[in-house]
């Protein structure tokens, strides 16, 4: 065996766990275990790495956009396996000895990871959106902040858990959230229903 | 932490092959000789990629199988000194913390690369970063096994594993001079010292490296005070909660 060059050119994550899925699909041949091992085990772990949800066209336009930051190439290799997320993560990836980076490029970039690779650690975040009813409350949520986010949402859970259980128990929540359209139509349903869904809304409530 | 090598051999191809095209019997060989082993000074060989070229194939005297010389770009791990990683904490020992890729086992973080003030537990087996907090008390930030950690590579060591002679030669040669507890062990036993064909050396001595959990961003409306998951962060540039 000769090695002509042990670092002929560099690979994204991406583009490895491609070519290990495609060999996963393809072979099935006795003798081959310690391929099949180390495929596995290869895949296991990329599919936990950001790569997982990437795309090529995601990465070309995530490069070029990176491109005025006067960048080396190993550090937009780094990037773009694990798109920074945060201020401290971006001056991990970049040696920003000689040239430091300004508060606001490393928020600009930052703004670039959640552009091209959205939803990169973000899946935490996701609004709880089962019904129309719940949207107000969820849109707002989803456009604050953090902190209040993370507040909005365990009251958002509750409601859902609540009209998940009985069908009769929307008819009621509407009485509580200020939607006119909904009101109107309220009394004829109570109207056809009220000696049904008392008991049940004592009970849920 | 992927690289293309590559790499030229010559391949041997078994007469009970010969019914497959040559293509796909040359790139059954080179995986079944190169996959999940390591090649010197190259790194830890994962999958065939693709084939460059296939020189004629020869059959030589005394041999039914084909010969053929082909030219071929291989996957290879081998992450660059410098690069930052993530993987989970495999085992802690005294030397320091054990960390495993699935795939790669053979990362340590040493003791002294480790973030400043952590003590061995020896209850737990595990190493806990003491961090100072401003009134001059310690939180506890504890390394357990299973914890995706992030490490920056700081070395990697290539060793030859190949048999380099019998034994009991060796064990003659060594009894006289001063080496490590290993060896006299070894010329004892008769038992060779294990050797690791490639290892990586890493360290989590910056601020964002080490526990994730540490350097949770969201972790900061959410500070519990377990004993074993501790979530604290450390915001250093004061920039208060990132928009997320």
């Amino acid at each position: 065996m000769e090695t002509i060059n042990p670092t002929f050119s560099y690979l994204t994550n991406l583009e490895v766990m491609q070519i290990l899925q495609k060999i996963k699909s393809t072979k099935k041949k006795f003798g081959m275990r310690n391929l099949a091992t180390v495929t596995y085990e290869a895949l296991q772990y990329l599919e936990e790495t950001p790569c997982k949800t990437q795309t090529r066209e995601a990465i070309i336009n995530y490069v070029k956009d990176l491109s005025s930051y006067r960048l080396k190439s190993h550090e937009v290799l780094q990037m773009v396996n694990d798109p920074p997320t945060s201020a401290l993560h971006t001056q991990l990836l970049i040696d920003d000895n000689k040239a430091p980076l300004t508060d606001e490029e490393n928020e600009k970039i930052i703004q670039l990871s959640y552009k091209h690779f959205h939803g990169s650690g973000d899946t935490k975040q996701a609004p709880t959106e089962p019904t129309a009813r719940q949207k107000s409350t969820a849109k707002s949520a989803s456009a604050t902040k953090a902190p209040e986010a993370e507040a909005a949402e365990p009251p958002a859970t509750e409601v859902v858990e609540d009209s998940a259980s009985t069908n009769t128990a929307p008819a009621e929540e509407d009485q509580d959230q200020p939607e006119t359209e909904v009101t109107e139509a309220e009394p004829a349903a109570t109207a056809i229903e009220t000696d049904e869904t008392e008991p049940e809304n004592q009970s849920n409530k | 932490m992927f690289v293309l090598a590559e790499l030229k051999d010559n391949v041997r191809i078994a007469p009970d092959q010969f019914h497959l095209k040559l293509v796909d019997a040359v790139r059954d060989e080179i995986d079944r000789k190169l996959a999940n082993k390591v090649l010197l000074n190259v790194g830890l060989c994962i999958a065939l990629k693709d084939i460059v070229s296939l020189k004629d194939s020869v059959i030589l005297p005394g041999d039914g199988a084909s010969h053929t010389e082909v030219l071929f770009r291989y996957v290879v791990f081998r992450p660059m000194v410098g690069t930052v990683l993530t993987g989970k904490i495999r085992n802690c020992s005294r030397e320091g913390v054990h960390v495993t890729l699935g795939f790669f086992d053979d990362i340590l973080i040493p003791h002294a690369a480790l973030q400043h003030p952590s003590r061995f537990d020896e209850a737990e087996q595990a190493w806990v970063w003491e961090y100072p907090l401003e009134d001059g008390e310690k939180h506890d930030l504890f390394m357990d096994v299973g914890e995706p950690i992030k490490f920056r590579v700081s070395r990697e060591i290539f060793e030859e594993t190949s048999p380099i002679g019998p034994p009991k030669a060796e064990a003659q040669a060594q009894q006289g001079s001063s080496t490590s507890s290993a060896a006299a062990a070894a010329s004892a036993a008769a038992a060779q010292e294990v050797k690791t064909p490639y290892k990586i050396i890493g360290a989590i001595n910056e601020s964002g490296l080490g526990v994730l959990s540490w350097w949770d961003q969201q972790g900061k409306e959410e500070e519990q005070d377990d004993e074993e998951e501790e979530e604290y962060d450390n915001d250093e540039d004061g920039e208060g909660a990132c928009e997320e």
